[in-house]
Order: C-alpha cells, then structure tokens, then sequence
C-alpha cells in the first residue's frame, strides 16, 4: 500500500478581530493539528457534525484554503499551500465532489463544458484509469471523446451533452459533478456530502456510481459526511472528528464494533435504526451516554476556553486510535 | 372505509378522499389523489414518501395553508368531528396554532430574523388571546419544556444566534404554546446534524407522550420512520401506497416501492452489495393517472399489461395491520435489473 | 458598537481632508473668476486686478488653499463676490438652512409615507389593477423630467387654484417666531409636496419587490401556522423584513435634506441652499461654491455613517457586539 496523500500537523485558523483597533484577538481553530494519511485505492470517511471541521480539512487537501499551519504531502512531495499544489499542477490527480450540485456546478455553462474544462487544464489521459501517467493530450477530438465517454460511465446518454444544468434533476447533477472529477484519471476524489440533500432512491443511485468507479479505477476515496450510515457503506476507514480535531480513528469495522471514545458512542448512538423492536432500548442507551457525555467531559476533554478539546490520538491496536488522555480505555 | 390499524383510541384526525390539485399554467393538475388515513390521540402516523410525493401537500391541507385561488381541495378532513375542508380563511386563522400545532424543517429560515425568540413565541399565544395575562410565564415555561434551560436569556435572542438545534426546540415551544390536540412535524429534523436529531426526535416523542396528542410526522428517512412512528402511511405519487403498522411496514413490507426503498437505504445494505436505485423518475404532475399504480412503471421486469391495469381505489388487506395498493405485491420478486441506469 | 462609531468618525477626517482639496481644487479649475465673471466695458483692469490681489486670488493655489483650510477652521468661510455682495457666505449659508431644512424633512416624510403606502398596496393586491396602476404612475413619474411635473404643479396650485405662495420663504426677520414658522410652511410644503409625489419610485420599486419576495419566505408560513391574519403578517412581519435593506438609504436621505433642492426651488422660486449653489456657480462666487460643495462632502460622509449605524440598528444580524 503506497502512501497517496500523508496530512501533518494541520492547522487552519481563522482570525477574529474586535475592539477598536480591530487587533486579531482571537482564532477559530477549524482545524486544530490532525494528522492522518490516505494509502493508494484505499476509501476513507471523515465524519463529524457541524463546525467538526472536516469540510474545512477536504477544502485544504484539495486546495481551495490555505492552511495556517502543518504540512500536506502528496506522494512525498509537499503541497500545503495552493502556490506549491498549482506548479505540480495537482489537481489532476486530487479532484472535489461537492454538496450543492445546484450551486457547484456553472448555470451558464453546458455539461459538456463542465465535464471538459479540467480536461482542457491538464490534458486528457490516453486511458481511463487511477492516475496513469503517460501523454496527455490537448486535441479538442480528445477532449470530445472523453467527454462521451465519461457521460456513458455516469449513466446519461449522449445528448445531454448540450444540455444546462437546470434541466437536470438533482441526482444527475451530482452524477456531472462525479463526471467532472473523473476526468482526469485522479488519484484521489474527495466528496463533500454528496449526498445529503438527495433522496433516498437518488442516493442510492449516486453512491453505486461512485462505488463503481472506485473499484473500477482504483480510486481512492475521501467520503465527508455527517451520516455515519453512509459512510459505513461506502468506506473501509473512518475518522471521527469533533471541534477540529480526531476524536477517534480506524477501520470501519473498528469503529462500528469497538467505539471508544464517548463522542463516537454517542455518534452511533444517534443512528436511527430499522429494527423497531429495539427502539425503546436504544432511547434508553442513548440518553445513558449522553449523560457519561456531559458528565465526565474532563476524562475525554481537555478545556480550550469555552471550546471543548480533544486529545491526542493514542494508538489502541494496530488501526485504531483514539483520542484519550492516557491511552487505553 | 374503517382501517384497523387504529388501536382503540379516540380519533383525532379523519381524512377521508382527499385529494388536492393545484392550478399550473391554466390547468389544474392532481397532486394529491383521494388519500385516506386517520390518526388517533397519542398515536404518531408517520407520512413517507420522496419529494413529489404529496405528503407536504397533505400537511399544508390540513393546515389551511394553501394559496385559495390556484388550489382546489375536495374530500373531508375532520378534526375532533369538525370538518375543515370549506373553512373560511377567518376561521382557519382562528383554528390554526390552537387545535393543530405546525413545526416545520428549516429552523432558521422559519423564524423571523427580525424578532426576538420570546416575542414570536408569544405572537403564537397572544393571536389567540389578547389579553392573556400571564404570556411572559407561558413563554419562559414554554421553553423550558422544551428543554432550553436558560430561558430567560434565551427569550431576549434572535434567531440567529442560536445553534440550529436550539431553533428547533424554539419551534416546537411556538408548535405547543396553546396545546393543541395534533401536532403536524414536517421534516423536523432533516436540517439537523445526528445527535441533535436524535435529541429533537426524544423530545417530540416525550411531549407526545405527556399531552397525550397526535403526531402527524412527515418525513422521506426510514430510520426516523423506525424510531417514532406507530403506524406509516408510504405515498407516492400523491397516493397512499402502503398502510401499516410501524412494525408490520418493517418486519413485512409488500408494495414494491417500499420494499425498494428498503434496499436503497445503507444502513441496512451490506457493504458488498449494491444498493437497489429505482430506475427511472417520478412522473410529472400532469402525467399522472391515479387509476393505476403509478409506482409500477419503474420496476423494469414487469410487462405492459401489469403496469398499466387500472387499480382499486381500495387498499387490499394484508392483515389487520396492514393494507396495500394494488394486487401486485402478492407475487412481487425484485430481479436483477437490466442495467442500473436511467431511462432518461 | 460605540467603539465603531468612534472610529468611523476618526476616519472621517483624512476623508474630508482628501474632499476639502478636491473641492478647492475643482473650484480653481473653473474658468473664470468673480471679477473676470462680471467684464463689462466700463470695468477697470486695474481696479480689477486690485480686487483680486486683494482676495488673494492671485497667489499659488496651495498658499490659497492653505489660507482657505485656516480660515475654516476658525469657522470663516470666506465673503461672497457675488451673489451677496461683501456677506460673509456663513451668513449667507446661515440665512437659507433653516428654510431648506423645512422643505426637506417635509419633502423626505412625504416621500417615505407616499412610497410605502403605495408599495404596500401594490404588494398585497400583486397584478390586479391597483398595482398595475401604481406600477405605471411610477414608471411615468420617473421616466418624465421632473421639471415637467414641477411647472404642472405650480401652474395648478399657484395660478389656477391659488392655495398655496411662491417666490419667497415666509422668513422675515422682523416677524415673530411663530409666524415665520407657519409662514415658511406655506411657502415650504408646495414644492415639498410636489418632490415627495414625483420620486416615489425607486424607493417604491424596491419596497414592492421586497414585500413580494417575503411573502414567499417561510417565517411567513410559520406566523400563518400560528393563525395571525394576513394582513397582521404584512404588518408585524413581512413589512420590516422588506424595509431592511431600504433603512441603511435613510441615512443619506437626511443628510441630503441639507443638500437642497435645485430644481424645485428654482422653479418655485424658494430660496434655499440649492438655488444659492445655482446662483453662485453661474457667478463664479468661488467661495460660496467651495464652501457649499465642503459642506455636501461632509453630509455625504455623515450620511454614510448614519446609514450604517441606522442599519446596524434595524438588523440584529448586523449588529458588531
């Protein structure tokens, strides 16, 4: 397993200004020092609630902030800030799926355009698949081609390609949007809640394409997302963050069926689940955990202010960590 | 037609043939068509169904809500035995907020920026009673029912400076402030991160349980639908496809749109499998005919003659929890599909 | 909030510093002088030349300007050439505020009152013919020159059915207080009124639009849940909502009050400072012009201030804590 993407020490903080010479006097730590990394063909999810800063951590690995501190590396090679990510021209290798297809994606183009202009950036690779090296070429018969081609992927047929944006439902807006990042060979996508605002048949149609394109191409995934359901299905790794930093770190299963810190507990806990027979006993668990949550905060916790912050991961097993003070349940 | 899946409570709501078409480009097209259901005091009805399927039209019915003069609504509605369908504008202003509750999905655009959060909770007590006297008190314990322990504080902010949450418990204190008898949630949690979810969801089901009210919980998540609801209504299309008790929907579904629901949600998927995309789009409004089961036309490996058979306006009985739409679901297997994609 | 304020208003000085030289300067660029303006061919060259030696206007223009700032700031503001001969122009700015003053609070109330009445109803009543009708009222209103309505005004309420004075203020100094000012109203509220009633639109325009996108916002839904009347939600919720982003222009509308009117009070014959700006441009009296546009930068910069304040007022979103 080849590392792909190893993120260190990352810091990104936004400044607060107040008083009358509108000095900083303040930080919000989005992020607050996270480190983990991304192996070659490997899914991960990265969940947490609002304001957990992971779409701030996927904006920063794809390159649309600047981190404050810390250091990104991509294949070893070191692309924390735009400037340096912009002259190995990464973004051919790390692409972005995003929320809102509705917003992400040009009113003004059509989706041919859409699902070309990365094309025209950096080139159309001679094969589909994860990151092949080689030539690329410019030639718009190319870009034409692997326009086509990447519609048929998606599912939607030829003719659309001249189609807007506002003709199409949000589903297959979100599967444009999948065609998009596709288009360069990436290494890695990174998907910001793709499906949340979609419903439940749509979903299920946008994550079988994206299943199927990882496992097809290689691909690895970055899957940020509040719902730890799909996140179960759609990973093997997931890291769980809270007020801008890991709380606990593993492979699915790890998380799912040995959950030691108390916010992922309480996570899980929250999950609503289909078997009704049990749902009496899970309000009951469910408020016996809330209730450890708040009060043996200081075993979990340390106190940042008003902010509530975690420690540093330790290391349980050989994939699982979490964030405790002295390691060890 | 008397369902069973009333336990022996006293009724609350009773809506009989609804159906609702709402006025497009001259026309008047059927969103809605002959909906049939009843809840009782106490008991949740959970409404699912996807976007199209009616279910907000249902609720806005029952509210009054519709705009008059591009929506026709016929059929009966009758709360506690008055019927609302035909009310004057003036008497739903006089209904709504006292005998119905309304808590709608997105907290914060449903508040208005503008006021103060114990002013508009106080709005909701003093319409209806102008002189009530001890509206500062109501507020404060309004708030604190619903869990929001700082009330007094709380009572002095805006919307907006409170976390999405807190908004939402604000909306039910407004939802409750004159105890109404049916409380009607639209998505109440859609707009919510998962712990706070499961908070909202206990406090409903916690205020259900001391008022003794009827909820009518709208909804397109399975898992809320399994936490909550005593028994589901599952729509499509503007019809009610499915009628059953919350375990029976769940331990037995029969019509395939609610057994394909069931496999498209990941929760319930094994990670190795695909998950089951229901092909093809729901219809549009004026391409619906409501005499067949319009669910049909996306299940692939049916023929013609199947798909397009004209369907009883009766629900056909599973057993006494449960009732169906249609005769299809008595031989319903899912087969592989041709192919995963869409007949755009 | 005060801290802002506070450092709004500091940052207001180099602000005006840059507007005093720009104005001083746009006035020097003015070809002519108050003497040269008056050539007639009995005037003496010499006499001529003397006169301006001695207003200074023969020295280099940041001796001028220099000269002019230290003045100011000792609150002279130079003497009049011309349209007052030998007054000192604060006299004479001193003698029109209270008269342009009157007539723009009154033309500013009316403007308000007219426009959010009529966007209301517009708003309430969307495409039936009481909205189209205050639709086209506005449209002609703002597309015709408003000179056109002015002279129609007179004309009606002047010579035709004679209510109402022109050519004057109704200020005497020789009256008592009380008279002035009920005097000065009947002379005031004709051009008022007339200014109020042709510019309407845009704050109509704005207003209507506003009330319809809110109607269609869900903290209506929900105050309609609660039962409160349609026309209750107009009023408590919908209306303030909508006026939001038009509150931040009421700053600059009171401090443009003091700004005058040009064309209404040409036309009518009132003399306030906006005629005075007229008579003093066409005579090339530099420092009544200089000392009118100093005192416009300044109540564009106090308007911007207020504008921000009143905004952060009316929106708590806004508010800085």
């Amino acid at each position: 397993m080849s590392k792909l993407v190893r993120i260190e020490n990352l810091k990104v903080y936004y400044p607060v200004r107040s008083g009358f010479f509108n000095r900083i006097t303040d930080n919000i730590k989005a992020v607050d020092d996270v480190s983990f990394t991304i192996e070659a063909g490997q899914t991960y999810g990265l969940v947490g609630e609002s304001g957990s800063g992971k779409t701030t951590i996927g904006k920063s690995l794809v390159g649309l902030e600047n981190p404050t501190s810390g250091k990104i590396l991509f294949e070893g090679q070191e692309v924390t800030q735009i400037k340096q990510k912009k002259a190995i021209n990464y973004n051919k290798d790390v692409q972005m799926v995003f929320q809102d297809s509705q917003s992400s994606l040009n009113p003004r183009k059509t989706i041919g355009e859409i699902i070309a202009e990365p094309l025209k950036s950096f080139g159309v690779p001679n094969k589909i698949g994860a990151g092949y090296g080689g030539e690329r070429s410019f030639e718009q018969s190319k870009v034409d081609e692997r326009v086509l081609e990447l519609l048929d992927i998606v599912g939607l047929p030829a003719r659309t390609i001249s189609q807007y944006p506002f003709q199409f439902s949000g589903g297959q807006r979100q599967r444009i949007g999948v065609a998009r990042a596709l288009a360069t060979n990436p290494r890695l996508i990174v998907a910001d809640e793709p499906v949340s605002a979609l419903d439940l048949s749509v979903q299920a149609q946008v994550l079988n394409f994206m299943k199927k394109i990882q496992r097809d191409y290689a691909i690895s995934f970055l899957f940020i997302s509040h719902d730890l359901g799909v996140v179960k299905y759609m990973t093997n790794n997931i890291a769980i963050m809270h007020n801008g930093r890991f709380v606990e770190l593993g492979t699915t299963e790890d998380i799912f069926n040995d959950a030691s810190h108390i916010y992922t507990k309480r996570l899980l806990s929250a999950i609503p689940s289909l078997d009704v027979s049990q749902r009496e006993a899970k309000r009951v668990y469910r408020k016996k955990v809330e209730a450890e949550f708040t009060q043996h905060q200081d075993t979990y916790y340390q106190q940042d202010g008003k902010r509530l912050r975690a420690y540093d991961l330790q290391q349980v097993t050989k994939t699982h960590f979490v964030a405790l003070e002295n390691g060890g349940v | 037609m008397k369902n069973e899946v009333q336990r022996m409570k006293e009724k609350l709501l009773d809506a009989k043939d609804v159906s609702v078409a709402f006025k497009i480009a001259g026309e008047y097209q059927t969103a809605l068509h002959k909906v049939n259901l009843s809840i009782n005091r106490g008991e949740v009805l959970a409404l699912v169904g996807e976007s199209g399927s009616g279910k907000s039209t249902f609720a806005m019915s029952v509210m009054g809500l519709h705009n008059p003069e591009q929506t026709q609504v016929t059929g009966s509605i009758k709360l506690n035995d008055n019927e609302l369908i035909g009310l004057t504008e003036r008497q739903f202003d006089k209904y709504r907020g006292v005998s119905v509750g309304m808590i709608f999905q997105d907290p914060l655009s449903s508040l208005n920026p503008l006021m103060k959060i114990g002013d508009q909770i106080a709005e909701a007590i003093t319409v209806h009673d102008k002189q009530s006297k001890e509206v500062k008190n109501r507020v404060q314990q309004l708030l604190l029912d619903v869990g929001i322990v700082d009330a007094k504080r709380v009572s002095q902010q805006y919307p907006h400076e409170l976390s999405g949450g807190m908004r939402q418990r604000v909306m039910i204190a407004i939802a409750l402030a004159n105890e109404p008898d049916l409380i009607i949630a639209d998505e109440p949690t859609t707009a919510l991160d998962a712990t706070i979810q499961a908070q909202i969801l206990d406090l409903i089901k916690e205020i259900q349980l001391k008022k003794n009210a009827g909820i009518l919980l709208i909804t397109h998540d399975l898992g809320v639908v399994a936490e909550m609801a005593d028994s589901v209504n599952v729509m499509y299309a503007g019809q009610i496809v499915e009628q059953a008790s919350v375990e029976e929907l769940f331990n037995n579904p029969k019509h395939p749109y609610t057994r394909s629901l069931l496999r498209a949600d990941p929760s319930d998927v094994n990670p190795g499998e695909d998950l089951y995309a229901i092909p093809g789009t729901v219809p549009a409004l004026n391409d619906m005919d409501h005499s067949k089961d319009l669910f049909l036309q996306r299940v692939p490996w049916l023929n013609d003659e199947v798909v397009n058979a004209p369907v009883s306006e009766e629900l056909q009985k599973v057993n006494a929890q449960h009732y169906v739409r249609g005769n299809v679901w008595k031989t319903f297997e899912f087969e592989e599909p041709v192919n995963n994609e869409e007949q755009v | 909030m005060w801290q802002t304020v506070l450092r709004r208003v500091l940052l207001m000085i180099p602000q005006l510093i840059l507007v005093s030289i720009l104005v001083f300067m746009l006035a020097q660029l003015m070809p002519g002088d108050p003497f040269y303006g008056n050539l007639n061919p009995n005037s003496d060259l010499a006499t001529i030349e003397r006169m301006r030696h001695a207003a200074g206007l023969d020295l280099p223009w940041y001796e001028q300007y220099i000269k002019w700032v230290g003045n100011v700031l000792h609150g002279d503001l130079g003497t009049s050439y011309v349209v007052n001969k030998g007054w000192a122009v604060t006299r004479i700015i001193g003698q029109r505020i209270w008269p342009t003053l009157s007539m723009g609070i009154i033309a500013a109330i009316l403007t308000y009152f007219l426009a959010i009445t009529q966007a209301l109803l517009a708003a309430r009543n969307e495409n039936k013919l009481i909205d189209r009708a205050l639709m086209v009222w506005n449209t002609m209103t703002s597309a015709v020159p408003s000179i056109v309505f002015y002279f129609i005004m007179m004309v009606l309420f002047v010579y035709i059915i004679p209510i109402f004075p022109i050519s004057g203020t109704g200020i005497d100094d020789s009256q008592n207080f009380t008279t002035n000012f009920f005097g000065n109203l009947s002379y005031a509220f004709l051009p008022a009124l007339t200014i109020a009633l042709f510019s309407t639109n845009s704050i109509f325009q704005y207003l209507r639009s506003n009330l319809l996108d809110q109607q269609a916002q869900d903290y209506v839904r929900t105050a309609r849940a609660k039962g409160v009347q349609i026309k209750d939600v107009f009023r408590k919720h919908i209306l303030r909502n909508a006026f939001l982003p038009i509150a931040s222009g009421i700053g600059y509308s009171i401090t443009g009050v003091l700004g005058g009117a040009i064309f209404a009070e040409t036309i009518f014959g009132y003399p306030g400072l906006g005629a005075l700006f007229v008579q003093a441009l066409s005579g090339r009296d530099y420092t009544v012009i200089t000392a009118l546009m100093l005192l416009q930068g300044f109540l564009a910069l106090m308007g911007g201030l207020l504008s921000d304040i009143i905004s952060a007022w009316v929106d708590p979103r806004i508010r800085v804590k």
